[in-house]
């Protein structure tokens, strides 16, 4: 099994998964449901979290089938480069607008947290940014669909295919990374704020649910938890350049692979103290229950396994 | 614009959006409590 393998086995996640959601959650708004509306927002943001994987698995998948030195075409006749960076760019604006929809459903489900009803606001944007992603991410499946199955295209499509034409946003955003050197550093000065944020609130909560601090209750270390996320959100958006500029770095580096999945648990951990009862009921001067210790020396070890992967990258994965 | 110059008008630019965004959000929180 290799990563283009992956790819393959999670590419139906996105457009399946959303389809799903977004059935969920136009029932549970018709229907005034807010188990429901909880449950839906769940599965834009476990969507959102496979989108990670599934994108970055695509490149090492183009890596596998278009190793050829002139790096135009690929050592795989039977396939387009052109086609395969129409599906790139397609799949990156897809993903955007993924990330959008599962911010805002975290949002919802922080806020539904704290006032026990979803607010019109941030449904009504999870409503439209699921809408347009489902959009997307149909396309970018089609496009991707057209790379190995030539039979579903239009004569005209498989023309415009095989042409060089305008250059897809992937290759735009790349190029625009490389070129100015400013971005790099602006984006690696950010991935430092986001991270500080992220460990810094992350910690706090891990250690008030692990016994220190018990004079706090936890609904006050909750109100924190959007910094988390908004940390999380600039690491993202800051590591997707570096990802997209360079994404041969990262698709060949095990301890990036390591790092990956690490986000991926983490990213559980944090729906755990964001929508479960166990920690919200904890007052001031209460002891945490063992499952809700475990959650919290977990992201522990996550958190500090995610830092220590991605500080490792140049020295265990040979990165840059 | 020097390089250093660009970099850290941007970093900063990007921290205060953060905060103001940080804030809408934290006074959400407050809404509809009463």
């Amino acid at each position: 099994m290799n990563l283009a393998h992956i790819h393959l086995l999670l590419n139906h996640f996105p457009t399946v998964g959303m389809l799903v959601g977004l059935g969920l959650f136009l029932i549970s708004l018709a229907g005034k449901k807010d188990d429901l509306k909880q449950a839906s927002l769940v599965v834009f943001l476990g969507i959102a979290l496979l989108a990670l994987p599934t994108y970055m698995s695509g490149n090492a998948a183009q890596e596998v089938i278009c190793k050829s030195p002139d790096k135009i075409t690929c050592t795989d006749h039977g396939v387009s480069k052109a086609l395969i960076e129409k599906h790139e760019g397609a799949a990156l604006l897809a993903l955007l607008f993924m990330e959008i929809t599962g911010a805002f459903a975290w949002l919802g489900l922080w806020q539904y947290r704290r006032m026990s009803r979803f607010p019109r606001g941030t449904l009504a944007a999870v409503a439209f940014f699921s809408l347009v992603t489902f959009g997307l991410m149909s396309q970018a499946a089609n496009i991707g669909g057209e790379i190995r199955h030539p039979e579903i295209m239009s004569a005209e499509e498989a023309a415009a295919a095989q042409a060089a034409g305008a250059q897809p946003l992937g290759r735009v955003v790349a190029s625009f990374v490389v070129a100015k050197t400013w971005v790099w550093a602006t984006c690696e000065t950010l991935h430092f704020v986001g991270l500080c944020l992220l460990f810094g609130i992350a910690s706090l909560v891990d250690l008030r649910i692990l016994g220190f601090m018990k004079s706090i209750s936890f609904s006050a270390l909750h109100r924190l938890l959007p910094w988390a996320v908004l940390g999380f959100g600039i690491n993202m958006i800051t590591g997707m350049f570096f990802f997209v500029a360079a994404y041969d770095q990262y698709t060949t580096n095990t301890v990036y692979q390591w790092k990956l999945v690490l986000i991926m648990l983490a990213g559980l951990n944090v729906l755990y103290f964001t929508i479960f009862d166990e920690p919200w009921v904890l007052g001031p001067g209460d002891n945490a229950p063992p499952m809700a210790k475990f959650a919290a020396a977990s992201a522990m070890v996550l958190v500090v396994g995610v830092i220590f992967c991605g500080r490792m990258l140049p020295f265990l994965g040979k990165s840059f | 614009m020097s390089l250093a110059a660009m970099v850290v008008t941007i970093v900063f630019g990007a921290v205060v959006a953060l905060g103001v965004v940080g804030y809408l959000i934290d006074k959400s929180a407050d809404r509809g409590k009463d």
